[in-house]
């Protein structure tokens, strides 16, 4: 019999469970209301939001970033609460996510920003991993992985290397902050393509945008549509 | 998850703890075991040892006392014969025999053994002194004067003090006075401490032998100090000490606390009697460093025993002062401490081969343990990883069974195939259906997960493939690990499996009513237990969808392809918009061109609604396909070739560089994009086209004969449909750093950075904006 604190990965297991979960509000920024999403494997919740800063303090709370009152927020079937900071890395390595602010560190080059996540968690051949980031970087539109520093990249180009970072190594969740701002069609049908690509292997996916036009055409594919008010998650009419 | 990950999360670090536990709990017990048996016999090896030196200083203390009795006992007859013969001899001494002297000596000298001699002398010079002659006779000695002639004048008696001879030796310039054990005695008479004077032993003249002279002074009648002196031979002393067994190996020695040696052990073994000076010999360190060290203690500490270590072993020793003799003579005794703790080393040894064989024992437990909380570990992690598969096998199942149109043989259901590669790991998978004619299998579906495509209608046919047909039809599973050397397998290896590289084959074939109906081919599954299950599972799917024959359509195909007979006029001298320039009446050679200009324009496909919206758009084209000749014709453009949705522009096509080519491209890619820009807007349509311009090598040649068709391809055309695919905006020019280099002069730039590709490195991507 295996241990109770053996926890063995489900692939049956939902990606994200939020149970009931109380945001600290005063170390968080974040509303205390009660919110509940289950997403399973290859399922994509478009979740609409007016503020981004809201936004990403939810995106920060579904990675277990966000102290909790009370509640359960799980991913992939380990709550955050019950993993040290060893652990918690290590699954928040599993975790794909375009932030609205970039986080690129603007020391070293994009491909260096792009490939470190993975570099750190895994121990996959650095060139599996550049052919995989060259792969995903010609698909969303750049002629090759940039290696200029992330500030020297058009808006756009960024966006894509977001985009890239985010996808790179078979994430199990992925977290996307107003990922296609301002996207052309070109690069919003590559993104499309990838994201049903990753679900179709079973990644979950929460996107995250201020109104109906930041998942353009892609309504009709989502698995469930919320809003995200101050007092928690509620279904859009039509999900 | 992924098997590279360096921590996994789901590992909870309790099993860590608990592996570590496992493997280090037992050694850490075993360590704790040989740390408590190490510490237990130390301390009984110590104990043990206290007890056996305690004894064994008891027993060296009552050997010490009962030296000291014999010792006393020995020199007893001295000190108490003098003071007898004080009171006895009081006579005046004359030249005339004290007889007196003779008898008591005499008496004394027949029943004790370690009495040597007596003397009697008073200050007078007078000398007579008695000792052994012979076996039981004695020889009394006078000092006198014959005939002028100093001499000492023997008689020897028999026992009853008969004369039996006589006898003289010269004996000039004798005189008593000035002999040690006469002055001294007298010197010391009235000293009560030290009335009885006792000198160094020597040894003596007459019988070589070791001796000690006791003296005392007395007052003769006629007041004259006469002095009786008793020699006490120290060899009997020497042969009793030698004898003395002091533990097994132990030995005695009476020295004075100058070191010198008063008797016992090794004093003049084998020495010569001639030359011996019984008078100097002293304790050697280097020969008796048990001794010395014992000495030293008595000087430093007094009385007492302790342990000496010396020539790599411990001895007891004990020492105490001999009482009898003014002079302080002290004996030493010493003795092995194996003599007596000889028994507490054997228990030790014994104990430390006990303690090996318990911790021998132990580590074999521990080891055993060890083993055991892996072995368990190992069954654990079986058992997960069979729950796992079955939870995994469930998912597929369940994936599986909620496909509509499952067992419909028209509808493809690629989750088959997909379900097969996850459980077991195979580099791919097939479903092949037997045909009707039995002479062919035809792959249904086939999916590569590394590249995630499905792939359908190859077909393999009996006549290469015979004795994998054989197999089939006698439904054996075949499981080869090695396809291309297994004669069943060799040509479906090389025709099939190498595309992917696959060389381990299952080949499993599908029955439906006792007869064969397809096959399910793994192509290097993973070796997992317990892939039957799904196998099993995809095999009976696969059967019912197979058990139906094909539909009309490919039931014909099955007959063979009947062509049509309306044929026509196969075109193969267009695709260009620009035919290839030809320099000089001579068509371009085929080979390598080192820097050819080459642009390709990108034209996404509209979407479009309704019919009048396509005739729309079809207008649009080709009015654009008549300004795009346009402009090509006067930009002098070398070739211009439709592909589909695509224009492949050549600047030119020569083997030396021609810098013009690409300024003139770059040129006409600028007209290009105004006139597609300003067609399109006119148009109420969406700029949807990309331009990407390269300069590098390609390779041209004629392709066919009669007509021929000039193409070309390479790096350059790679590249530029790179930057088409992937300029940043609808109707921009991405060009490439060797583009860039060469128009810089002529068009303004934008960079959009710095990008790696694994086959040409980092390379910088330019936006052209415009003309200067």
């Amino acid at each position: 019999m295996a241990e109770p604190d053996d926890v063995f990965p489900d692939s049956l297991d939902a990606r994200l469970d939020l149970v009931d979960a109380r945001p600290r509000f005063d170390e968080s920024g974040l509303v205390s209301s009660r919110y509940n999403l289950r997403l399973n494997p290859g399922e994509c919740a478009l979740i609409e939001c007016r503020d981004m800063g809201q936004a990403a303090l939810f995106a920060d709370m579904c990675v277990g970033l966000v102290p909790l009152d009370d509640g359960h927020v799980r991913c992939m079937g380990l709550d955050w609460a019950d993993l040290d900071e060893r652990r918690a890395n290590a699954l928040r390595g599993r975790i794909g996510r375009v932030v609205m602010t970039g986080g690129w560190v603007d020391l070293y080059g994009t491909h260096m920003n792009i490939l470190w996540p993975q570099l750190h968690h895994t121990r996959t051949p650095i060139a599996r991993l550049q052919a995989e980031a060259v792969h995903l970087a010609v698909r969303l539109g750049l002629p090759g992985l940039p290696v200029v520093p992330p500030g020297r990249l058009s808006t756009m180009d960024r966006q894509r290397a977001a985009c890239v970072r985010a996808m790179l190594g078979e994430p199990a969740l992925l977290l996307l902050e107003h990922p296609m701002e301002g996207a052309s069609a070109g690069l919003m049908n590559a993104f499309l393509s990838l994201v049903t690509d990753l679900r179709d292997r079973g990644c979950a996916v929460v996107w995250l945008a201020p109104d109906e036009a930041g998942w353009g055409r892609y309504v009709s594919n989502a698995t469930v549509r919320l809003r995200l008010y101050d007092d928690g998650l509620f279904s859009m009419r039509g999900s | 998850m992924s098997a590279a990950e360096i921590v996994d999360p789901a590992q909870s670090p309790a099993s860590d703890r608990r592996r570590i536990f496992q493997i280090f709990g037992p050694f850490a017990g075993v360590l704790l075991v040989i740390a408590a048996i190490t510490v237990i016999s130390f301390h009984n090896y110590q104990m043990t040892r206290r007890g056996a030196i305690s004894l064994s200083n008891d027993l060296l203390r009552s050997q010490q006392r009962y030296v000291t009795q014999e010792v006393s006992d020995y020199l007893a007859p001295a000190s108490v014969g003098a003071v007898i013969a004080q009171d006895m001899l009081r006579d005046p001494l004359t030249n005339v025999t004290p007889n007196t002297f003779m008898l008591y000596g005499r008496s004394i000298l027949t029943h004790t053994p370690q009495v040597d001699s007596f003397y009697i002398a008073n200050d007078q010079n007078q000398f007579w002194m008695i000792t052994r002659h012979g076996k039981d006779g004695f020889e009394q000695t006078h000092f006198q004067t014959d005939d002028g002639k100093q001499v000492y004048h023997h008689v020897y008696t028999d026992k009853d003090g008969n004369i039996t001879g006589e006898g003289a030796d010269p004996a000039e310039g004798y005189t008593v006075l000035t002999r040690p054990w006469f002055a001294k005695a007298v010197k010391h008479q009235n000293d009560p401490e030290r009335a009885l004077h006792w000198t160094d032993p020597y040894a003596h003249i007459a019988t070589h032998q070791f001796i000690i002279t006791a003296s005392l002074a007395f007052d003769d009648h006629d007041g004259h100090k006469a002095v009786f002196a008793i020699n006490i031979s120290l060899n009997q002393l020497t042969s009793f000490l030698n004898s003395l067994q002091v533990g097994r190996s132990g030995q005695a020695v009476i020295v004075d606390m100058h070191g010198q040696i008063m008797a016992g052990h090794n004093l003049a073994p084998g020495q010569d009697p001639s030359t011996f000076d019984p008078g100097n010999v002293f304790l050697d360190p280097k020969t008796q460093p048990v001794f010395t060290h014992a000495l030293n203690r008595f000087r430093i500490k007094g009385p007492g025993t302790g342990v000496v270590q010396a020539r790599g072993k411990s001895y007891v020793t004990i020492a105490s002062e001999l009482p009898f003799v003014h002079r302080h003579w002290v004996l030493l005794l010493n003795a092995p401490e194996s003599d007596f703790a000889d028994f507490a080393q054997t228990a030790r040894k014994q104990n430390i081969w006990f303690s090996l064989l318990i911790v021998g024992l132990a580590s074999i437990l521990a080891l055993a343990l060890v083993a055991q909380g892996r072995h368990v570990e190992r069954l654990r992690k079986r058992l997960s990883q069979g729950r796992e598969q079955v939870k995994a096998e469930n998912a597929s199942l369940l994936e599986i069974a909620s496909t509509p149109n499952l067992f419909d043989s028209t509808h493809e259901v690629p989750i088959l195939t997909e379900a097969l590669t996850a459980r077991t790991g195979a580099r791919r998978a097939s479903l092949w259906r037997l045909l009707p004619d039995g002479d062919r299998l035809l792959c249904e579906d086939a999916f590569d997960p590394a590249r995630d495509v499905h792939s359908t209608g190859v077909e393999i046919s009996r006549r290469e493939n015979t004795k994998l047909f054989e197999a089939l039809e006698e439904g054996h599973t075949l499981s080869v690990s090695d396809a291309s050397q297994d004669e069943r397998t060799q040509t479906f290896q090389r025709v099939i499996m190498r595309a992917v590289g696959a060389s381990n084959l299952l080949f499993q074939p599908v029955r439906n009513a006792h007869r064969t109906v397809g096959a399910i081919v793994l192509e290097d599954p993973a070796p997992t237990d317990a892939v039957e299950h799904i196998i099993a599972i995809v095999a009976s799917v696969v059967a019912l969808r197979f058990a139906k024959p094909l539909d009309a359509g490919t039931g014909g195909a099955s007959q063979g392809f009947v062509l049509s007979t309306q044929r026509q006029e196969t075109r193969f001298d267009e695709g260009f918009l620009l035919e290839p320039g030809v320099a000089d009446g001579e068509p371009v050679a085929a080979g390598v061109y080192p820097q050819v200009p080459v642009m390709v324009i990108s034209f996404v496909d509209p979407y479009a609604p309704d019919r009048d919206s396509i005739t729309r758009a079809m207008s649009v084209i080709r009015t654009l396909s008549l300004e795009i000749q346009k402009i090509a014709r006067n930009s002098g453009l070398f070739s211009v070739q439709v592909v589909s949705n695509r224009l492949v522009l050549v600047g030119g096509c020569s083997q030396t560089p021609d810098p013009s080519a690409a300024v003139r491209l770059a040129d006409a890619a600028v007209s290009i994009r105004e006139a597609c820009l300003s067609s399109l807007a006119a148009a109420d349509l969406d700029p949807v086209f990309r331009i990407g311009m390269d300069v590098g090598s390609v390779m041209a040649s004629e392709l066919g004969e009669a007509p021929s068709v000039f193409n070309i391809w390479g790096d350059a055309l790679n590249g530029a449909e790179l930057l088409t695919g992937s300029a940043p905006d609808a109707g921009t020019i991405q060009v490439s750093e060797q583009a860039y280099v060469i128009l810089r002069e002529h068009f303004l730039f934008r960079a959009r950075g710095m990008f790696y590709l694994p086959n040409s490195g980092i390379t910088r991507s330019f936006i052209l904006a415009g003309r200067r």
